[in-house]
């Protein structure tokens, strides 16, 4: 097998890489700043709503992990749009969708966090006059965030593999970038693989930093 | 006489499962009440719902004359919540049987939190009020350590500040020694007993009879839910009226035979 290996193409494209890394970057920040705070609301309302709101909120989480994110996105794309006249653009289209559609999972593992803080804690906090907003923002939190911290790194790393999923309502992150230019080229080998090692540069220091943060706490 | 506090027909259920059934006693300013019992009696779920860790309990709990979680309103009582509930609650402080502080702050900053964050003192004061109570415990030298690095009696002396520096006007302890070594138990219960002698009104949960004995001025005897017996502890230890009672305190002394006391 003889392939005429040409690496000088990625360096032609480097800018394509580079745009492409920062809608991926922005897309994933957007979409997992907002899941983690959708997904906190959502867990705090399955444990202390009221019955129904409570209720509702599981069906929420329900619903959305046993949909693909790929349906969520078409349908946030197309369907939304017309259903209530608002429109956005592909990039805010797949940012609403990572969000809703991660906020699931996060409300799960924040869910699973509070619930393994004993109960004892709670009602130390109580006794002592800390409200519910308290309680939980001083006490409960605090101590969930580490247990929380290594899911909570994991989920945000595939937010950025599949904020990919973009690709295909047209958002110029890495993977359209990427595949629009080797359409150009004829490229996949070099251009894919570099792609690969981008999002590996993109993903990595996330994990690594959450690695030394849970190493600090841990220290204490 | 003031009461610090009245209970009244206190009843509580699990679903199906009485716990409470009709509990009434009152506790006068600075008098030190004791608890005893057999497991499952429902002392500590007595101790839950005077500290208002319990909602859904029928009767009436009154805190230095206020209804506590209640209100009345032309001639019926209605719930209270919020503000207005944690002001008669706040006057209740507990000490619980696995300590319940918080891992993830120092021994200072468990107490200091609750002033600041509930009664909104600045740091400065917090600090200084923090520390008295700690030094009154006898564990201002490990104001810095975090509980996991504390002996047992040294988190729940530190609890007991946490507690104290709010200036509760009853404090409740659930089994405040249960947990410790048995080393571990005098240097509690030489704090406790420091506090009901300064005049602290106290509602005590306890299997250290010793100490019931020594440092109550009333006990009660519960069993199934209910007070099934009630007087002095020479009176209830030495002239116990209820067969009950005589069983469980020879079980007891068959326990303890031999213990130090
Ligand atoms: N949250 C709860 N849900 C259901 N049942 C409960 C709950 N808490 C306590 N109980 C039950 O209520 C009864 C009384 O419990 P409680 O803890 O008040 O007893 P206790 O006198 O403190 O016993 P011990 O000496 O073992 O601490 C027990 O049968 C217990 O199983
Ligand atoms: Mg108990």
């Amino acid at each position: 097998m003889s392939y005429n290996w040409n690496f000088g193409i990625i360096w032609d494209y480097r800018f394509v890489y580079v745009y492409g890394a920062q809608t991926t970057v922005a897309l994933s920040i957007v979409g997992a700043v907002f899941a983690i705070l959708i997904g906190l609301f959502v867990a705090l309302a399955r444990q202390s709503a009221p019955k129904p709101v409570a209720l509702l909120a599981s069906a929420y989480v329900e619903f959305l992990r046993n949909t693909p994110l790929l349906v969520q996105i078409f349908w946030i794309f197309y369907c939304l749009p017309v259903l209530t006249g608002a429109s956005f653009t592909a990039f805010w289209a797949a940012a609403i969708s990572l969000s809703i559609h991660f906020s699931a999972y996060f409300a799960e593992i924040i869910r699973a966090g509070i619930a393994s803080i004993d109960r004892g804690q709670t009602d130390a906090a109580r006794i002592l006059g800390f409200s519910y907003a308290q309680t939980m923002a001083r006490i409960i939190l605090p101590q969930a965030f580490r247990r929380i911290l290594p899911p909570l790194v994991n989920m945000i790393a595939d937010i950025v593999k599949l904020s990919s999923l973009a690709s295909v309502i047209g958002v110029y992150e890495l993977m359209h970038s990427i595949n629009n230019a080797i359409m150009n080229t004829f490229r996949p080998l070099e251009l894919y693989s570099a792609l690969a090692v981008v999002y590996f540069i993109i993903i990595y220091p996330v994990a690594f930093v959450a690695r030394r943060v849970e190493l600090r706490l841990a220290k204490r | 006489m003031t009461l610090a506090l009245s209970v009244r027909d206190l009843t509580l259920d699990y679903g199906d499962l009485k716990v409470l059934k009709g509990v009434t006693f009152d506790v006068a300013a600075g008098e030190v009440l004791c608890v005893i019992g057999p497991s499952g009696s429902g002392k500590s779920t007595l101790l839950r719902c005077v500290a208002y860790l319990e909602d859904h309990f029928g009767g009436a709990i009154r805190v230095d004359g206020e209804l506590l979680g209640r209100r009345e309103r032309g001639g019926k009582v209605v719930p209270v919540r919020g503000a207005a509930l944690r002001k008669v609650q706040g006057k209740v402080g507990m000490v619980f049987q696995h300590f319940n502080l918080w891992p993830h702050m120092s021994a200072l900053r468990n107490v200091m939190e609750p002033l600041t964050v509930v009664k909104r003192m600045d740091r400065e004061a917090a600090r200084a009020l923090a520390m008295e109570n700690l030094a009154k415990v006898g564990v201002a030298d490990k104001a810095d350590a975090y509980p996991p690095r504390l002996s047992g009696g040294q988190q729940q002396r530190v609890a007991i500040a946490r507690a104290l520096a709010m200036q509760p006007r009853v404090m409740l302890f659930d089994e405040a020694t249960s947990s410790l070594d048995p080393e571990l138990v005098n240097e509690v219960l030489g704090v406790m007993r420091q506090l009901a002698e300064e005049g602290m009104t106290m509602l005590v949960v306890t299997h250290e009879m010793e100490f019931a004995k020594k440092v109550a001025d009333r006990v009660i005897f519960m069993d199934g839910g209910v007070i099934a017996e009630e007087g002095p502890p020479a009176q209830l230890f030495d002239h116990p009226r209820e067969a009950r009672t005589r069983a469980f305190l020879s079980l007891i002394d068959h326990d303890l035979a031999g213990d130090p006391a």
